[in-house]
């Protein structure tokens, strides 16, 4: 860099120091700065009337605002309609991710919303398909324990699509809102494995078991299926059948006989589950609301507590734009087990 | 020497006043400054709700801009003077002292601010630009340097600073990225 060093500046000879100018005219400068330590005061002043109504303001704010906004289901002295929406695919997840909500953290969140004083009613804001058995019965299990605690009303709220898995889950609530779009219905079970058995010949290679019973390696993917192990599998699926049929007909109160004939696994638009029965109303998020609004003795258009955690959010941001999971999805996917499924595979 | 006076003097001849007064007049100067620039950026952050109330509130930001002087003040001497300039450290740093009464232009700014003219980080920016420009000429002046070199010198701490705050950030996402990998 180039280096330019100046001369200290040889002290003025007759430079005026504080002291020396006080008995005499005031320069322009000290004039300045005096018109400037005024002006300076004044804005002071001014400044702490300003912080003053700010302070009374916040005084007069609930203190509890802030916590709610942070928290999403902080505590909060008003009343509310608590939201929880169920997106996609329901599984049990044994991800490290905390942003992967498996159906652990969702019946987690229902049991919360249900135990905070201020929720009067809670909304389960469905759009899903489904998915395993063990993982949609979790999820019913809490909804049931949730109203037999608390005797808070629950309505399902059903966006795009909210079958089989999904439908069995608001089954257990009070109330069902759907556009008359929605996908809703498949009511019923399904097992899918796939056989690689024919490739293998083709491609010479044998898969070698040894285990302690026939069916210890049923399901399978290296050999075709055989009938006994059919059967067992059929024997699987009718009876987690007869579990949902008899959850849709506690929860929609209609005999089983009826659900039955509705649930051979067809899918309905919202306005022809409405036909029959198995919604309560057609309508959009804000109808869903006002009827959990009135459900819960808040009225229409309640107060809403959206069931939103930040740092779940920043790290589902964080997920989805750095892509981690590419690869991991390709793996899920190859690795993926045959399992007993509440799920419409339409999507 | 009153406070008004040493003002005086070193809007008028700033380099009379950093020859002329001693430690002991650019000290008190200097300490006034810190005082009252704290204050200032201490009651334009409370004109934003930025800051807690109470006098604690207020000797926290006061730790944290002396702090950050003598930090800076330190860092500048050491490269000065490994550069082959010599000048005092303790006079750099009440010199910045004085540059902080500039931080006094934040309370009309704030002002602005409030009425929706001007965002409030804009205001910050304008005085730190100010205060920068008053350093550069006071630095230059005490050590005799250029005023590309005086440059040079005070922005190697905030350079020093953004490349260790990048480094942690770096480090910080690295580690996020294998903790969830």
């Amino acid at each position: 860099m180039e280096e330019q060093n100046i001369p200290a500046a040889p002290a003025p000879v007759q430079a005026p120091s504080g002291n020396e100018n006080s008995g005499t005219q005031p320069r322009p400068v000290r004039l300045w700065l005096k018109v400037i330590a005024a002006l300076y005061a004044v804005s002071l002043i001014a400044s702490f009337a300003v912080i003053s109504k700010l302070d009374d303001a916040r005084k007069s704010r609930p203190k509890d605002m802030d916590l709610s906004k942070l928290t999403g289901l902080g505590a909060s002295g008003k009343n509310a309609v608590a939201v929880i929406p169920i997106s996609g695919a329901i599984y049990q997840t044994d991800s490290s991710r905390v942003w992967e909500r498996g159906s652990q953290q969702i019946a987690k969140r229902i049991a919360s919303a249900a135990a905070k004083k201020e929720v009067k009613a809670i909304l389960l804001d469905i759009n899903s398909p489904g998915g395993s058995v063990g993982a949609v019965q979790e999820i019913y299990s809490a909804i049931m324990r949730a109203k037999a605690e608390t005797k808070k009303p629950f309505v399902a709220r059903f966006g795009d699509v909210s079958a089989s898995g999904g439908y069995y889950v608001a089954a257990a609530c009070d109330s069902i809102v759907a556009e008359p779009g929605t996908i809703t219905g498949s009511i019923g079970v399904i097992f899918s494995v796939s056989s690689f058995a024919s490739l293998m010949n083709k491609v010479g290679m044998r898969s070698e078991v040894v285990k302690s019973g026939k069916f210890k390696d049923i399901g399978s993917p290296m050999r075709d299926m055989t009938s006994e192990e059919r059967k067992l599998l059929q024997g699987l699926i009718d009876d987690s059948y007869e579990q949902f049929v008899a959850a849709v007909s506690e929860g929609r109160k209609m005999s089983v006989e009826n659900v039955k004939t509705l649930a051979d696994g067809r899918i309905y638009t919202g306005r022809q589950a409405l036909n029959v029965k198995l919604v309560d109303k057609l309508g959009d998020l804000q109808d869903a609301l006002d009827i959990a609004g009135e459900l819960g003795k808040l009225g229409k258009n309640p107060r809403v507590i959206r069931d939103v955690d930040p740092i779940d959010q920043f790290f589902s941001i964080l997920d989805s734009k750095l892509n981690f999971l590419g690869g991991v999805s390709i793996e899920k996917t190859l690795n993926a087990s045959p399992k007993l499924e509440y799920r419409w595979y339409g999507i | 020497m009153n406070l008004l006076s040493a003002i005086a003097d070193l809007v008028d001849d700033p380099q009379g006043f950093i020859d002329r007064a001693g430690t002991r007049e650019t000290g008190w100067a200097g300490v006034s400054g810190y005082l009252f620039g704290t204050f200032s950026i201490f009651i334009f952050l409370r004109m934003f709700s930025a800051v807690l109330p109470g006098v604690y509130s207020f000797l926290n930001v006061l730790l944290v801009v002396t702090a950050v002087n003598f930090l800076f003040a330190a860092v500048i001497h050491l490269f000065l003077e490994m550069t082959g300039s010599n000048g005092k450290a303790l006079k750099l740093f009440f010199l910045f002292g004085l540059t902080e009464f500039l931080w006094v232009l934040l309370i009309p700014l704030g002002f602005i601010a409030r009425l929706g003219l001007i965002h409030p980080v804009i205001d910050l920016f304008i005085c730190f630009f100010v205060i920068i420009i008053a350093r550069i000429s006071l630095t230059r002046r005490l050590y005799s340097i250029s005023r590309n070199k005086a440059l040079l010198a005070l922005g190697l701490p905030y350079a020093a600073a953004a490349a260790g705050f990048l480094i942690v950030f770096v480090y910080a996402i690295v580690y996020l990225v294998w903790l969830v990998a």
